[in-house]
């Protein structure tokens, strides 16, 4: 039996072609071919072997509909990046220390680009306050 | 079942009773925080949230402890023994066991033994991870540097404080190597502060002692705990340098390092809150709260309120046993 907690690494096409399945919901290998390999360049072939890849590591299903196979995600974006973080905090100290420890900035709980560039806007105007000040 | 046994479980339920009745004070009370905790120093702030974590598991034990008292104090001949005056229902007491109780209050006690014992694995288990964790923190580490701090080789920029008894602080190879030498003392700063609080023992002993809250109340209070100790030493690290702005611009630079490595790491990884950074810059950029000295007079306050439960010791036992006697039904 498989484990389910198993360590499943995932090349940066598979996690390309995951997002798109999170993002557009269920999908033939043409229509993933349109979103993700076009533009890409890549050929039908690597998609469709890709989407397979992604079955084979029961993070997609498939089933068929018509004459062509449709694939959905499994598990869902919250899950495996669930998982992915537990892979990282097993192999990297750093990352995501024990609950016991603090780390001088928290490593799971991100601030996103445009915060940082708010507060970075905010000290900088501080710092201009401070040294062109009387 | 053995009348020791049904005094362990007497003693638990009076426990347990004491403990909700605890835990649910201090979730009303922390409910109103907004009104008086924001504008406390971040070191006070620390305090009442650690007072917060603490007080669902200290409280009902030290009143459980109140409630033994005078069936210990009446077997040392201190004064009269409380339980030979009455019968009429169960002792809280280790000296007059309690006969039996019923079945299913049994049963429910023994499941709460059984819960509190899986509480109690669940802390070793963090325990024993800190533990590997840092050991595998010693073992990349270089030896000690003299600014009190070892070096460990990784590409994710970090540091931490950690040691429960003795404080050790780490920083990986790629934050020496991205931030400038005044943003590096600013972190080491900060991080001695952690080791100088004894952070990573304050957080081990709330994560322990707050697990009688709810699963809500309990991560605000941790989180609280977390952000207050963090920017306790953030006001010590800008106290020790002298400039604000310089914690404020370190901690924004390790922010974007960090932000990059996981996200280098984990594509498709979202940025999750990023108040707390927020918080501790809108902070910094404000003049240090004032910080009355209020330890002492706490200390004073604590031993007076123990003080004074040995004082009401009788009361407390008689009015408990009589809950307990309602509650389970003594036999």
């Amino acid at each position: 039996m498989r484990d389910p907690h198993r360590k499943v690494t995932l090349g940066a096409l598979e996690l390309t072609v995951l997002e798109q399945l999170w993002e557009g919901g269920p999908a033939h290998v043409a229509a993933m071919h349109a979103a993700v390999g076009e533009p890409r360049g890549l050929a039908r072939n690597t998609i469709q072997s890709t989407l397979e890849r992604l079955a084979r590591k029961r993070l997609a299903d498939r089933r068929k509909v018509g004459r062509a196979y449709e694939y959905r995600a499994r598990v869902s974006r919250s899950a495996w990046l669930s998982r992915a973080l537990r892979n990282l905090i097993d192999e990297v100290p750093g990352v995501d220390p024990p609950l016991l420890l603090s780390t001088f900035v928290d490593l799971v709980e991100r601030a996103d680009a445009a915060t940082l560039e708010e507060l970075e806007a905010l000290v900088r105007k501080r710092r201009e306050e401070k040294e062109g000040g009387p | 079942m053995s009348s020791a046994l049904a005094t362990a479980g007497v003693i638990l339920a009076a426990w347990l009773s004491f403990a909700a009745a605890t835990s649910l004070a201090v979730t009303l009370v922390w409910r109103t925080r907004d009104r008086w905790l924001p504008g406390m120093h971040p070191r006070h702030r620390a305090g009442v949230a650690l007072a917060a974590a603490a007080a669902p598991s200290v409280v009902p034990t030290l009143l459980v402890l109140a409630c033994l008292e005078p069936g210990l104090a009446g077997l040392a001949g201190w004064h009269r023994d409380h339980c030979l005056s009455h019968a009429d229902h169960l002792h809280l007491c280790v000296v007059h066991a309690t006969a039996a109780l019923h079945a299913p209050v049994a049963t429910i006690l023994v499941l709460a033994g059984a819960a509190f014992g899986a509480v109690l694995g669940r802390g070793i288990r963090e325990l024993v991870r800190t533990r590997r964790y840092v050991a595998a923190l010693r073992c990349s580490a270089g030896p000690a540097l003299g600014a009190g701090f070892r070096i460990v080789a990784s590409a994710h920029p970090f540091s931490l404080a950690t040691g429960l008894v003795r404080g050790e602080i780490w920083v990986s190879s790629a934050l020496v190597a991205a931030l400038s030498k005044e943003e590096l003392d600013v972190v080491l700063m900060h991080e001695r502060a952690h080791v100088e609080r004894r952070d990573p023992l304050r957080r081990a002993a709330a994560a322990a002692l707050s697990f009688p809250l709810g699963p809500r109340a309990r991560r605000s209070v941790l989180s609280e705990l977390a952000l207050a100790s963090e920017q306790a030493c953030d006001e010590a690290a800008a106290r020790s340098l002298g400039a604000r702005l310089r914690v404020a611009e370190a901690i924004l630079a390790a922010e974007r390092l960090a932000g990059a490595a996981v996200r280098s790491t984990l594509a498709g990884l979202p940025a999750f809150g990023g108040s707390a950074v927020r918080r501790r810059i809108a902070s910094l950029l404000e003049a240090e709260p004032a910080a009355p000295a209020l330890l002492a007079p706490l200390r004073i306050a604590f031993f007076l309120a123990v003080g004074a439960l040995v004082l009401v010791a009788d009361p407390l036992h008689h009015a408990t046993e009589h809950w307990l006697h309602l509650l389970l039904g003594g036999r």
